[in-house]
């Protein structure tokens, strides 16, 4: 166990927090270093793009499937139903993305207030 | 009629839209969170400064208010956020950070400041600016998201003990919507396949391998994407 006894009780919060953005920032030293190797159009570049898109999808959704916080106090399918409501609201009308999103945050919305008061 | 704003000011206005609200009501959650687990309202916003990831603040504030080791508090931050380092090798690379002439300070402040919302905005703005007016627009994105999301984050933390945690999950709802249409806007084929497998892959494999999900999703759905996209390349021109 490492002994932290030297760091006054009122700072330890904040050292605590020092040493988690240190594990975030060692991915984005990483980051910065590595991209300037990289040509912006040949294949790994475009795979590296693939990638953070799909991770960033992978992230959003599993935030509807598995979330934390106040979201995890609702249902699955109070989650899932608008989601996917906004999403093919989306697909089917791609030249007004707005839509899809209002379309979904609006079947969310309406599902909790109806539960909320009724 | 469509008014040319300049990259910085475009930038500026993307923040405050849509994107910065999405964003904002998670950090609002995350203020109403943070004040559920007992943090104070500076360790609160220094946590959304210092980390400017949420999955890694989440992780703070859990494992820190329960006492956990430094040791494993470092560790379980550093694996749950290595798709930083993609979001950032594909962020600078789309700026062209290295064509600028700003300290490699600069260079780690810009990538520090990137997060799924900002990555997605500059994928969405690429083709309206020219490549080296990308970093004028994503200084003018970070502005506007650092401010907005901290007022959120200290109105969520204000408000945490007098909204019922039904109606805060409404706004967190915005984001995951927001970003998965953002990504399904993709034109080119190999980003679709990668959006759609990255989306079903990572949710799958969650209750098996946690967050290393999202990066074995990420890879193969990214790879995935490549591949049928060449296959599909290959058959047309063998035809």
């Amino acid at each position: 166990m490492h002994d932290l006894s030297f760091i006054s009780p009122e700072l330890m919060p904040w050292f605590m927090l020092l040493v988690a953005g240190l594990g975030i920032f060692i991915w984005r030293i990483l980051g910065v270093t590595l991209s300037s190797k990289i040509d912006k159009d040949g294949l790994f570049a475009k795979w590296i793009n693939a990638v953070a898109f799909a991770m960033t999808t992978g992230l959003m959704v599993r935030i509807i499937f598995f979330p934390t916080g106040a979201l995890a106090q609702t249902n699955m399918l109070e989650r899932l139903i608008p989601f996917v409501i906004g999403v093919i609201v989306f697909l089917c009308l791609p030249k007004k993305p707005i839509m899809g999103l209002l379309v979904g945050v609006s079947a969310f919305s309406t599902t909790i207030f109806y539960n909320q008061y009724f | 009629m469509k008014k040319n704003y300049s990259p910085f000011k475009k930038g500026i206005l993307t923040g405050f839209g849509f994107p910065g609200i999405g964003m904002s009501a998670a950090m609002f959650g995350f203020g109403v969170f943070a004040g559920e687990a007992g943090l104070d309202l500076y360790l609160t916003v220094g946590s959304l400064i210092v980390l400017w990831s949420m999955p890694g603040m989440v992780i703070f504030v859990s494992l820190y208010t329960v006492g956990t080791p430094i040791f494993l508090l470092f560790t379980t931050v550093l694996l749950a956020n290595m798709r930083q380092f993609f979001l950032v090798l594909s962020g600078m690379t789309l700026m062209n950070i290295h064509s600028h002439k700003i300290p490699f300070i600069s260079k780690l402040l810009w990538a520090h400041l990137i997060s799924p919302t900002g990555w997605a905005e500059l994928i969405k703005i690429k083709n309206e600016f020219q490549e080296k007016e990308l970093l004028s627009f994503f200084r003018g994105l970070s502005l506007a998201l650092i401010t907005i999301n901290t007022f959120t984050t200290i109105i969520g933390f204000k408000l945490y003990d007098i909204l019922p945690t039904d109606i805060v999950s409404i706004p967190v709802f915005i984001m995951p919507l927001y970003i998965t249409i953002l990504m399904l806007r993709a034109v080119e084929l190999y980003y679709r396949v990668a959006v759609v497998s990255g989306g079903i892959i990572g949710p799958i494999l969650y209750p098996y391998i946690g967050d290393w999900s999202i990066i074995i999703g990420g890879l193969v759905g990214g790879t995935l994407g490549l591949l049928i996209n060449y296959l599909l390349k290959k058959g047309k021109s063998n035809a």
